[in-house]
C-alpha cells in the first residue's frame, strides 16, 4: 500500500523538474499543470515501485514528455495531425541550413534577468519549433529519435530546431550585447 | 553537447549553452496540494469508477470469468446446431483433456471460447460482414474529414507557414 506521506515528499522533490518539463514543452502553465496532475496520477498508482528506485525521476520525466507529446498531438489544431508539415522552398526541396557566424556566449552565465528572457522567449517560439528544440537540448534526443516520436521527417526537425536557434538568437541579441558578447 | 555532428557549429553550441544553464521553474505553488487532492479523490473512488487495471485482483479475475460465460453461453444459446464434426471434435478434446488434471477446465474454457468465435464467425454471412466493414470505414472516414474541416475552421489558419 502506498504511503500518502512518502507521496507527499515525493511531490515536493519533484514538482518542479515535471513543471518545468511540461511547460517548456507545451508553452502553457496552465496546461503543463494539468500534464503535471496526470504524471503525478500515474506514479501514485506505481508508487509501490517507485518509492525506493533511484530512477523515480527519469521514469517521471519520460511520463511527462509523452503526456506533452500526447497532449500536443491530440488538441493543438496548429500540430497538424494530419500531414507531415516539412517546410519546403518555392522549388519544392527542403531549405538548406545555413551556419551562424560564431559566437561565445555558452560561455557566460546568464542572470536571473536573462534566465527569465531566455524562458519567455522559449514559450513564444511556434509548437513545433519550440517542442523540437526542447526534446533535442532539455530531453537529450537525437534528430532522429525527435522526428520517429513525432512523426514528421528528419529535415523538419532539423530545419525547425535551426530556426528556433536563430530565433532564440535574435531575441536574445539585446541581452548578449549588455553582457559584451 | 551531446550531438556530435552539431557539436562544431556555433549556432548549435550557443543555444545548447544557453539553455543548458537554465534551472528548473518553480511550480505554481498550488500545485503540489492540487496534485495531492486528485491522488485522494482517486483513493476513494469506488473500484468499479476506476480504470480496470486498477481493479481489485479478485474482481478482475470475476469478471474475466463472467465474459468467458457469457461467450460459452452465448454458443451454447444461439448456436444449439454446431455442426457434428465440432462436437466430434469437442468430444474427442475433452477425453484429452482428462489427462491434463487441474488445467483442464482452463483449456476447455479455451476451447469453448475458440469454437464460439469460430462458429459465430462461420454464422455470419460474408456479404454482411463486407457491408458492415464498409459502413465502419465510411463513418470514420466521414467523422475525421468533417472534425478536421471544422477544426480547421474554428482556429484558422497555423501559424507555422
Amino acid at each position: 500500500m502506498s504511503d500518502p506521506v512518502q507521496f507527499e515528499a515525493f511531490v515536493r522533490a519533484y514538482q518542479d523538474m515535471v513543471f518545468s518539463t511540461a511547460v517548456r514543452l507545451l508553452g502553457n502553465e496552465t496546461e503543463a499543470q494539468d500534464v503535471a496532475q496526470e504524471a503525478f496520477l500515474r506514479a501514485w498508482n506505481h508508487f509501490a515501485d517507485l518509492s525506493g528506485s533511484r530512477t523515480a525521476g527519469g521514469w517521471l520525466k519520460t511520463v511527462t514528455r509523452n503526456l506533452c507529446l500526447n497532449h500536443l498531438q491530440r488538441h493543438r489544431a496548429r500540430w497538424k495531425v494530419f500531414s507531415d508539415f516539412t517546410r519546403e522552398d518555392e522549388d519544392g526541396s527542403e531549405r538548406e541550413l545555413e551556419i551562424a557566424a560564431p559566437d561565445t556566449l555558452q560561455d557566460t552565465l546568464l542572470t536571473a534577468d536573462q534566465r527569465e528572457l531566455v524562458e519567455r522567449s522559449l514559450a513564444r517560439l511556434p509548437d513545433d519549433q519550440r517542442v523540437a528544440l526542447s526534446l533535442y537540448h532539455f530531453e537529450d534526443m537525437d534528430y532522429a529519435e525527435i522526428a520517429t516520436r513525432l512523426g514528421v521527417s528528419l529535415g523538419k526537425v532539423k530545419t525547425d530546431i535551426f530556426r528556433a536557434r536563430e530565433t532564440l538568437r535574435k531575441r536574445l541579441q539585446p541581452a548578449r550585447e549588455s553582457m559584451g558578447v | 553537447m551531446p550531438k556530435s555532428p552539431e557539436s562544431q557549429d556555433p549556432l548549435a553550441r550557443w543555444a545548447d549553452g544557453v539553455l543548458r544553464q537554465l534551472p528548473d521553474r518553480p511550480a505554481p505553488s498550488g500545485l503540489a496540494e492540487r496534485i495531492l487532492l486528485a491522488v485522494a479523490r482517486s483513493r476513494v473512488l469506488p473500484w468499479h469508477r476506476r480504470p480496470w487495471g486498477q481493479w481489485p485482483v479478485a474482481l478482475r479475475v470475476l469478471a474475466g470469468l463472467m465474459a468467458a460465460g457469457i461467450l460459452s453461453l452465448m454458443w451454447w444459446l444461439l448456436l444449439p446446431e454446431a455442426d457434428a464434426m465440432t462436437r466430434s471434435a469437442a468430444q474427442a478434446a475433452s477425453s484429452q483433456l482428462d489427462a491434463l488434471g487441474p488445467w483442464s477446465a482452463a483449456v476447455s474454457l479455451a476451447h469453448s471460447l475458440a469454437n464460439a468465435l469460430i462458429l459465430v464467425l462461420r454464422g455470419l454471412n460474408p456479404w454482411l460482414l463486407a457491408a458492415g466493414a464498409g459502413f465502419l470505414a465510411i463513418l470514420w472516414s466521414t467523422t475525421l474529414g468533417l472534425s478536421t474541416a471544422c477544426w480547421r475552421l474554428a482556429v484558422g489558419p497555423s501559424r507555422h507557414s
